[in-house]
């Protein structure tokens, strides 16, 4: 028999409307970072937001995580997550990637998941699915939305 | 995959080369005994007769002993190829006794596939000449060719054909060794069972053992006081006759181009020569000794196969055939042998350039086919030069020929024993007969062969004048270019560096159809980065199905930003020295593996655009230590979802691999 492929991640079920952010030009990457990180902070019971920054800014000092489809990704592994959790910031007007020269970030999707080894295909899963999902033109699409209710239905119907 | 570049913004790869070296591709071990066949074989041609002019009637009995301790040098290459994939003399002997002495073995055994190109050339132009001289007469034509000419012209046609097969490529000759090698077993079959029936229809007399050396065989030792030790004249004789051992070398040679499973390969190559070879020339010279009325064998004396031929029963018409027949099987072998020494030169002098002791000049590769053409025609000019001086001789080609091959053996043999010391670690294949004494295992096997090997060529040294004034001067001159353009190139220091590989480079707008030509439905994109850390590589190597998958290497050069310019790329040091690495392992498994370089500005973008373009089923990663395997697999992730817009349908499985452990992820 041939070997089921693994569903699809549901994006909307780690946003809501509370966590999206239309945020304006001229911020640094990591100013994004550290707008999105209380949103998350917030619906975690055992973590400040400058613990949780300071673990997403440890996995930023890795491997990149900005896509050239003007897609950012920061994230951390958390031993005190139990499930999936994520905000989304959109920047119409573009920042500049301060490591790869000449990338423009319009979308910043911070987002934690359990650190549980259980969790690691799941947690590809739902890189994968982010990183399909905003491409350039879905990415445009709902920068030009002006209210974070019509974005999360717009990534939602994704 | 687009080549295109998109200035700024932009991760994607912007060019994709194709690197490629002299030799990718890797043969079975039919094909690898069919090349070593073409020359060890072929001295059934000339061994037996070379042999009776210089110690008469008694030559089957000592072709025969050289065919049996065939099998004992055989098994002193096996171990040797089991410690070195690019082995042959030249590594093997400077692992075991130093740069000076392999030069020197390096020298004797050029002067050995120097001559074998011309005796084999040579030889074939007397078989041809002598069955034409014999058909001439019956279209009632009176003019007959003179041997000698004839053999020139025909032994310099040859070469030059080979020379031009070589420049485009070892895969393609190859390919011949096996028609040739092939022709050769069913007109020798044919022989065979012919002059078996002759042997068992009338009585026949078996050979003598008494040896009757001309003055001119006993060179120097034509002294009384040898002549008291009658065992000499056994050494004397078996060394008359050991020029029938060349082509050994050749075997070391295709190793590094013989398929996985190496080793297992290996011996099977060995054992078909070995019973090739004993029955070819052992068998096949002991009949002619056996067949050949004594007051005709000197007419055969430079084409004895010709004259086994002429000699079976049977009406003239269906004996002038079998000649015929035997002529075209000796041309067409003999012919092979001229591409055998010129692929086992190529080689050898290969290994010497990647030492750094020939110069780089060398090894230039040939701009259109890839193969090593500066070396090529060096060693098709030093067999022209010879074939002009000896003026046709297959005698004096003969007399000459053993120094190389017995001294190379000897130092061969020598390194071998000695490295049972130096190097205690446990081999693939040992020569047999090791006796356990307390830590230590005692080579026996090996040292009982070196015994023999140091009493022939010593002798040789004597009784063979020309040998040793033509096999001296050589080896001195080539010894004396060696040291030079290892001084005058890189110093002598140099030899202690690692080589680095000669590569081509070609540009590529679509992989997948590259790989198409291969047929093969499965594919393998293996990234590699740190010549180090190639255990995935390994790994890939040893567990990918080789009927059915292409494994391609993929480096790519990471250039930020604004130095990701519109400029063309190629491959600088670092990537020549992974690319070397990966030749090496690629060798060592007997795997053909695709080598891909790109420029891009992310390595990971790298791998998922070159895997979509591809139609990859695997991206194979090894652990990097400055990140983990996990971060390496979120990242290829987020690439391979960046650009899938190219990606195949079916799935892809990255996996990281290091020791012991996997990490992996189904990429859809």
């Amino acid at each position: 028999m041939a070997k089921q492929p693994a569903p699809r991640f549901n994006l909307a079920s780690i946003l809501s409307p509370e966590r999206i952010l239309i945020l304006e030009s001229g911020l640094s990457k990591n100013t994004v970072i550290e707008r999105l990180s209380p949103l998350v902070a917030a619906q975690l019971p055992d973590i400040s937001p400058e613990q949780l920054l300071g673990k997403i800014m440890q996995r930023e000092a890795g491997i990149s995580t900005t896509l050239d489809t003007g897609l950012c990704i920061p994230h951390a592994r958390l031993e005190i997550a139990r499930d999936f959790l994520g905000a989304l910031a959109l920047i119409p007007g573009g920042i500049a990637e301060p490591v790869h020269g000449g990338v423009t970030i319009k979308a910043v999707f911070l987002f934690v998941s359990p650190s549980d080894g259980a969790f690691f295909q799941k947690h590809l899963r739902l890189l994968a699915a982010l990183s399909s999902a905003f491409q350039p033109v879905f990415i445009d699409k709902i920068s030009s939305l002006s209210s974070p209710e019509e974005i999360f239905a717009a990534v939602s119907a994704k | 995959m687009s080549n295109s570049y998109q200035p700024g913004g932009s991760m994607r790869v912007r060019q994709t080369l194709v690197l490629t070296t002299a030799m990718l591709t890797f043969i079975p071990f039919w094909k690898a005994a069919a090349v070593v066949l073409c020359d060890f074989g072929s001295s059934a041609f000339y061994a037996g007769g070379i042999a009776w002019q210089a110690f008469g009637p008694a030559f089957p009995w000592y072709v025969m002993a050289v065919m049996l301790f065939s099998g004992a040098m055989l098994a002193v290459y096996l171990e040797s190829c089991a410690m070195f994939v690019r082995g042959g003399v030249y590594k093997v002997v400077k692992a075991g006794l130093g740069d000076t002495l392999a030069k020197v073995s390096v020298s004797a055994i050029m002067f050995d596939y120097c001559l074998t190109g011309p005796i084999s050339g040579v030889s074939a132009g007397h078989y041809l000449a002598g069955l034409l001289n014999s058909l001439l007469p019956y279209a009632d034509i009176s003019w007959t060719f003179s041997p000698n000419k004839f053999a020139v012209f025909f032994a310099l046609a040859v070469t030059a054909f080979f020379w031009r097969q070589n420049i485009r490529g070892v895969h393609e000759s190859s390919e011949i060794s096996v028609g040739i090698v092939a022709y050769t077993t069913v007109i020798s079959t044919v022989l065979l069972g012919w002059a078996a029936y002759a042997v068992a229809s009338s009585p026949v007399k078996m050979p003598t053992f008494e040896l009757a050396f001309t003055k001119e065989s006993l060179g120097w030792a034509s002294v009384d006081w040898l002549k008291a030790f009658g065992f000499a004249g056994v050494i004397m004789a078996f060394g008359h006759s050991v020029l029938a051992l060349s082509g050994l070398e050749t075997m070391a040679q295709v190793y590094r181009e013989m398929e996985s499973p190496k080793m297992k390969n290996l011996k099977k190559t060995a054992v078909s020569v070995f019973a090739y070879a004993l029955i070819f020339t052992g068998v096949l010279t002991f009949l002619c000794a056996l067949l050949i009325p004594p007051a005709s064998i000197a007419q055969y004396a430079d084409n004895m196969l010709s004259g086994l031929a002429m000699s079976l029963p049977g009406p003239m018409w269906s004996r002038l055939l079998m000649q015929a027949l035997v002529v075209a099987g000796g041309v067409v072998m003999l012919s092979g042998a001229v591409n055998t020494a010129i692929i086992g030169a190529n080689g050898v002098l290969g290994r010497v350039a990647e030492d750094g002791v020939l110069d780089d000049w060398f090894r230039r590769l040939h701009p259109r086919y890839g193969t090593t053409g500066r070396i090529i025609n060096l060693i098709a000019l030093i067999q022209v030069v010879i074939i002009l001086l000896c003026r046709g001789d297959v005698y004096l080609l003969g007399e000459a020929y053993a120094f190389g091959v017995m001294w190379s053996f000897v130092f061969m043999t020598l390194s071998v024993l000695v490295l049972r010391f130096k190097d205690a670690s446990a081999r693939e294949w040992m020569v047999p007969l090791n006796l356990s004494a307390g830590r230590w295992k005692l080579p026996l096997g090996v040292a009982a062969i070196l015994v023999v090997l140091v009493s022939v060529a010593a002798m040789n040294l004597v009784t063979k004048k020309a040998a040793t004034v033509s096999g001296v001067a050589f080896t001195a001159v080539f010894y004396a270019l060696f040291q030079f353009s290892h001084r005058r190139a890189r110093g002598p220091e140099a030899a202690d560096q690692p080589h680095e590989e000669k590569i081509n480079i070609s540009k590529v707008s679509d992989i997948s159809r590259e790989l198409e030509k291969s047929g093969k439905a499965s594919r393998i994109l293996v990234a590699a980065r740190n010549p180090e850390n190639l255990y995935h590589l390994q790994k890939t190597l040893e567990t990918a199905d080789r009927d059915n998958t292409d494994i391609v290497v993929l480096t790519s050069r990471v250039a930020r930003g604004l130095q990701l310019g519109p400029e063309e790329a190629s491959p600088g040091a670092e990537e020549t020295e992974l690319f070397t690495r990966v030749i090496l392992l690629a060798e060592k498994y007997g795997r053909t593996v695709i080598p891909l370089f790109v420029l891009s500005n992310d390595s990971f973008y790298a791998m998922a655009q070159v895997a979509c373009a591809m139609k990859a089923d695997q991206i194979v990663m090894g652990v990097s230590g400055a990140h983990g395997a996990d971060s390496q697999l979120e990242r290829l992730v987020m690439a391979w979802g960046a650009v899938r817009s190219d990606a195949p349908e079916k799935p892809v499985l990255a996996r990281v691999i290091w020791q012991g452990r996997e990490l992996s992820f189904e990429l859809t």
